[in-house]
């Protein structure tokens, strides 16, 4: 052979390299690294890119890490610290825990979503209440997992047995009537248990909440303080008590101490992964109302799935949670593995949301979330929402014991938390 | 022609350890001090030079930082005054030559300190519980004692921890004095004993002046473990510390301040009045012990 056709043979072949692996593949390798805490969204997520695999890019790849809750917000930020070292494409940062990425009014390392929302038109899609969570001086970081609408569980064996139906609630005082009655005849059953979140959630079902939508602290407000005290009264006269916390929490399930519990959609599956043993002996129905004709639900938690800044794949990972979070298909699989009710409306109404729940002896959950869905309250973000938090765990064993009131802890740690926003302005 | 290069061999062999150690430790604990004197909050922000503010609002202004400081010393002086001295009679009983079955025993008493603090905080947490736990259910019930509310009742929760920490260090430290007790030649003890002593005489002049050094080194490390007393307080009572804070450490309040709050400059702050405190109460610990004394 002579030089030139060598030559050529060489150029050919390097050419052919190059091009090559386009001719083989018509989509090119996405290999997404996501965080979540939650090991229902991780099932969830591995489905989805699946599912995604199927139906967009057969090369697309999705490593989904399960981190502890505070670990994974707490690693995340130190990876955001050190400009994106070790961390991931996409993550699950939990409302509580979201504020704090707002703190010192920096960057939090996050992609605003507002263009990818404004462009599919998802702002009317999605329920903006639950969006308001992510959102910060008007850009939004984060996707909302779940409606979390909070209903009433209970035990329909012990309620009906004793003769009460807590589907025909429809006051507070009703609840507290027939509780009366239970309680009289079963000592040491708990009707009520006041757990760290109730208050919360009952202030929101009021339409109050411990910051306003301008994110003033409102903790110190009439609605809170009275709100404590109501429960106070009610354990006095026996009907709510604090419940343990951690693994004794199903202990207490299990042996009937606690026979109803205010809790949002996520927590159903809670109940099927703790206490399986108690299939078929709950119903769920909803939030009696403060008034006749007052709101009949509220909201607890909440989890966004965020892009992070640092990311090099970031369109990559906006197309998959475009696909997967803003699909009806991926909302309605998510509530079929998690029962987590949807913030997207038009997933709403699907036929799959609506199957019979064993565990819930056989009640339609989509139904009822759906039903009471539309009432969601608002939940205000705040930076300083995390550090309230801290605070008012640390002085709940104080009210529920007694030691101190509510309105003495309540104005303590609203003069704290404005200190705090003074101090850092 | 080689004598320069005689002397800068062992610069050389220290060098790779050295250039770890300034880029891993000293260039950030340096910098970590600079931060102290800056007002930084949140990521990205950009730092203010503010002085000794921080350490003076530590001080004057912060309420949760003297809690630490109190809960911390709490322990610490559990420490100091129980587990250090039950290590010792520990280490007593297990260096007595009547025992059978001594390297057992040894292992035995040694294994909880191996375990993972977070494991030892979460099991805790379940004997400590309220109504289910171990202790009140099992131990507490059938002698007619009321549940304690380890847990939840603030005046519990630093005791609950100390329980927490004799479990887990007083085998080690029993170890240490063990070694210490062997190094005490017997011609001494026996001399005494042909002398008259009693067995407490021959403890109290013999034995534990012999003990001076590991005396004080098993002191300065529980100074040092009591300060930075972290992940056990955490899982067993939570970040906050539990009712009232009871349970909250100077590291946990470091934590909280610089990794949830995102407010590092003032956590750093923490962190050097925490050093600062150690090395004071170690020195003071010396001198008590009189370690640097050479007799």
């Amino acid at each position: 052979m002579n030089k030139s056709l060598r030559l050529l043979i060489v150029v050919a072949s390097l050419l052919l390299l190059i091009v090559a692996p386009t001719l083989t593949s018509a989509q090119e390798a996405v290999s997404l690294e996501l965080w979540t805490f939650v090991n229902t969204h991780a099932r969830w997520f591995r489905e989805q890119a699946e599912r995604y695999r199927e139906e967009v890019n057969p090369n697309f790849e999705l490593e989904v890490v399960e981190i502890a809750g505070s670990d994974l917000f707490a690693r995340l930020r130190i990876s955001l610290q050190s400009g994106g070292v070790g961390a991931p494409d996409i993550a699950d940062i939990e409302q509580g825990s979201f504020g704090s990425f707002l703190r010192g009014g920096g960057d939090p390392g996050l992609v605003v979503l507002n263009d990818l929302l404004e462009e599919g038109g998802y702002n009317e899609q999605l329920v903006s209440s639950r969006q308001a969570l992510y959102t910060y001086q008007g850009n939004t970081y984060g996707i909302e997992h779940a409606l979390t609408p909070v209903v009433l569980y209970y035990r329909a064996d012990v309620w009906e047995g004793a003769g009460f139906d807590p589907q025909t609630f429809e006051t507070w005082d009703d609840f507290v009537g027939a509780a009366r009655a239970i309680v009289a005849d079963n000592p040491g059953v708990v009707p009520l248990p006041i757990h760290g979140a109730l208050h919360e959630i009952l202030l929101r079902q009021q339409d109050a909440d411990y910051f306003d939508a301008d994110g003033n602290v409102t903790i110190d407000s009439e609605i809170s303080i009275e709100t404590m005290n109501w429960l106070l009264s009610l354990q006095e006269e026996g009907i709510a008590a604090q419940p343990p916390t951690g693994d004794a929490l199903w202990a207490a399930f299990k042996d009937g101490t606690l026979i109803s519990w205010v809790g949002a959609d996520w927590y159903a599956g809670f109940f099927k992964d703790n206490a399986p043993e108690l299939e078929g002996l709950w119903k769920a129905a909803p939030l009696p109302a403060f008034e006749p004709g007052g709101r009949r639900t509220s909201v607890w938690g909440g989890t966004g799935a965020m892009v992070v800044a640092t990311s090099p794949n970031v369109e990559a990972a906006l197309d998959f949670l475009e696909f997967a979070m803003l699909s009806v298909e991926g909302n309605v699989r998510r509530f079929e593995l998690t029962n987590l009710f949807p913030p997207f409306i038009p997933a709403m109404d699907n036929e799959r949301l609506h199957a019979e729940d064993a565990y819930f002896s056989g009640q339609d959950l989509g139904a009822l979330f759906a039903e009471v869905g539309p009432e969601a309250p608002a939940q205000y973000q705040s930076p300083f929402r995390s550090q309230l938090n801290d605070l008012n765990t640390a002085a709940f064993q104080d009210i529920i014991d007694g030691i101190r009131t509510p309105e003495e802890v309540y104005t303590e740690i609203a003069a704290t938390i404005r200190d705090e926003m003074a101090f850092e302005s | 022609m080689f004598g320069w290069r005689r002397k800068l061999a062992p610069y050389l062999f220290i060098s790779p350890f050295f250039i770890g150690y300034a880029f891993f430790f000293l260039i950030p604990v340096i910098q970590s001090l600079r931060l102290s004197f800056y007002h930084q909050v949140g990521l990205g922000a950009e730092p203010r030079f503010v002085g000794l503010d921080n350490y003076i609002r530590l001080f004057t202004n912060d309420a949760l930082f003297i809690k630490s400081l109190t809960n911390t010393t709490y322990y610490a002086l559990g420490s100091i005054f129980i587990i250090v001295p039950l290590a010792l009679g520990l280490a007593l009983i297990l260096h007595s030559p009547n025992l059978r079955l001594r390297e057992f025993f040894r292992l035995f008493y040694f294994t909880p300190n191996i375990t993972a603090g977070v494991v030892v905080g979460i099991i805790f947490g379940l004997v400590f519980e309220e109504q289910y736990g171990l202790i009140n259910n099992l131990l507490l019930a059938p002698l007619g004692i009321e549940p304690v509310r380890w847990l939840r009742d603030p005046n519990w929760v630093m005791p609950s921890i100390i329980i927490l920490g004799i479990w887990k260090f007083t085998g080690i430290n029993a170890l240490y004095f063990m070694v210490g007790l062997q190094n005490i030649p017997s011609e001494l003890k026996e001399a005494a004993v042909v002398d008259g002593a009693t067995r407490w005489q021959v403890f109290r002049y013999v034995t534990l002046p012999m003990l001076r050094p590991v005396l004080a080194f098993v002191l300065t490390f529980a100074i040092i473990g009591s300060y930075n007393l972290f992940a056990e307080p955490v899982t067993l009572v939570g970040e906050v510390g539990g009712p009232n804070n009871a349970g909250l450490t100077m590291t946990m309040y470091l934590y909280n301040r610089g990794f949830r709050e995102l407010r590092m400059s003032y956590a750093a702050a923490i962190g050097y009045t925490l050093a600062i405190i150690i090395v004071v109460l170690t020195v003071i610990q010396l001198f008590l012990t009189r370690a640097f004394r050479e007799d």
